[in-house]
């Protein structure tokens, strides 16, 4: 019955994307509305392959909205009206939800795990449902031990780890078995882990990656940037060599302060 | 005329995913009518009825609430007839998770709620595995992984359903939900159970308070899962 379902919606969808043997070489959102019915003003915008775009603006204007369109490939059922499309295309339904043929990893603002069970019980679970082998789950933990400071035991219990724990593992879940080509982060710097790292981790190489953000280095680091208010995409912003310029200074600044928390940490004193 | 069936547990968002879903199927021109069924109390009727729907009440008070769907389906079908309705959508209370009042040419729904752990959809029983789609709701309290782990379970409980994530406050997921619900086949002819409600009745179902074994009689089960039958 659910097949006839699938079939019927396809058709009537008209061109869909059905298979993950295509690549996602674009990824374009196709504006909607504001929270006050107001058009979007950028109407339509292309990511490309290999490309990280940042989602900027101030709390509530609607960044992890947008993120949650583009996760769900909204077909203007969403309360904003947008659309994503994949190579121009409307992704099938099956794109949309089954894990095994997923398109998007997504690292939301979660900090903590609900589930009661063990690290690694969850993760083969995990690996199971993504159609991977559930040895990489050992994979996953040796990997979130690198972002993190206390490190995670495969024994421990989800639910008591600590925020900055919880949410190395998730990205080191989404490098790993969630190795999918279009990657969503939401405010990866609220985790406590090492945020160039886990961003690096999570990019890998030729992905099309989107960052919601308030931190200057991260914002810097994509090519181009989406500004959220009210709930509408207001205008797109490239980066230039100027803001390239300040970068670097940002990059000197933050590494700094990073040294100097970790010192911090470690029970030091600082110099 | 279309039946629907919309159970699972107190608070995993029936009625918000409902009412969102409701709003779709009037946008694309159907005539929903709603039945919801509680044990004491409700209000949620007056929350249907902000969105200009025929609806009705029925408290089921002493007797148990799915028995009581279920022995009402007759009268909430012709209800449903007078207000000239092409969709009926009954929600049930939702308690014991014993009982799946799930009529087999209805299109049968579970709202599941995912913060309540991946061992959830083991626990709910017939309710889920006898359901055509399951609903998780509340995906945005959890990592997308726990999502994805919540959905294997689902599928392990019940292998051909279709899935549907949605969120009662922000309507995610209604439009695919409408769909499936408009799509469904018309109701027909008798209708029988999918799953069988529990076995029996004992001295406790007809008001014995007294709690010492010897005073009940029926098909009573012990705590190490023996089964008798006590009585004439």
């Amino acid at each position: 019955m659910s097949q006839a379902i699938s079939q019927s919606m396809s058709e009537a969808m008209g061109p869909t994307l059905m298979t993950i043997e295509i690549m996602p070489m674009t990824l374009t959102i196709q504006g909607g509305v504001d929270k006050d019915g107001h058009p979007d003003a950028v109407s339509e915008i292309e990511i490309a392959r290999g490309e990280i775009i940042g989602i900027v603006g101030p709390t509530g204007s609607g960044k992890s909205t947008l993120i949650a369109d583009i996760e769900q490939f909204a077909l203007g059922d969403t309360p904003s009206g947008r659309r994503i499309l994949i190579n121009g295309l409307e992704p099938a339904a099956e794109l949309r939800s089954n894990p095994r043929k997923k398109l998007v990893a997504q690292l939301s603002q979660n900090m903590h795990f609900l589930a009661d069970m063990s690290v690694e019980e969850f993760l083969r679970m995990h690996a199971k449902s993504r159609g991977k082998d559930p040895g990489l789950a050992d994979k996953v933990i040796a990997l979130a031990n690198t972002l993190t400071g206390e490190p995670v035991n495969p024994a421990f219990q989800l639910t008591i780890l600590s925020g900055g724990q919880s949410r190395a593992l998730m990205v080191a879940d989404i490098a790993v078995i969630s190795d999918s080509p279009i990657v969503l982060i939401d405010e990866i710097e609220n985790a406590g882990i090492k945020k160039q790292e886990a961003l690096r981790l999570l990019a890998g190489e030729g992905k099309i990656v989107v960052v919601v953000t308030h931190d200057p280095m991260l914002a810097l680091m994509a090519s181009r940037r989406i500004v959220m208010k009210n709930g509408g995409m207001t205008k797109v912003i490239s980066t230039n060599e100027d803001e390239q310029r300040v970068f670097k200074d940002v990059e000197r600044v933050d590494g700094w302060l990073t040294s100097l928390r970790e010192i911090i940490r470690q029970g030091e004193v600082v110099a | 005329m279309k039946m629907v069936v919309v159970a699972g547990t107190p608070g995993s968002g029936k009625t918000s995913v409902l009412m969102h879903a409701v709003k779709d199927l009037l946008r694309a021109g159907h005539f929903p009518a709603l039945v919801k069924i509680d044990c004491m109390w409700t209000e949620d009727d007056a929350r249907f009825r902000r969105l200009q729907v025929p609806v009705a009440v029925g408290l089921a008070k002493d007797m148990c609430p799915d028995h009581y769907a279920i022995y009402n389906f007759d009268e909430m079908l012709q209800w449903a007839e007078a207000q000239q309705a092409d969709i009926l959508l009954n929600e049930t209370a939702g308690l014991c998770l014993r009982c799946a009042p799930y009529p087999d040419k209805a299109l049968a729904i579970c709202v599941i709620d995912v913060t309540t752990g991946p061992n959830s959809p083991l626990k709910v029983g017939p309710l889920l595995t006898t359901a055509d789609a399951a609903v998780m709701t509340k995906g945005d309290l959890v990592s997308q992984a726990e999502r994805e782990v919540f959905r294997e379970r689902i599928l392990e409980a019940n292998p051909g359903c279709r899935i549907i994530e949605a969120n009662g406050l922000s309507g995610k997921g209604s439009a695919e939900l409408a769909q499936l619900m408009a799509s469904w086949p018309d109701i027909s002819g008798e209708m029988v159970l999918r799953h069988n409600p529990p076995l029996a009745i004992c001295t406790l179902c007809t008001g014995e308070l007294r709690i010492s074994k010897e005073h009940h009689r029926g098909v009573l089960r012990h705590l190490d899962g023996f089964m008798e039958y006590t009585g004439e």
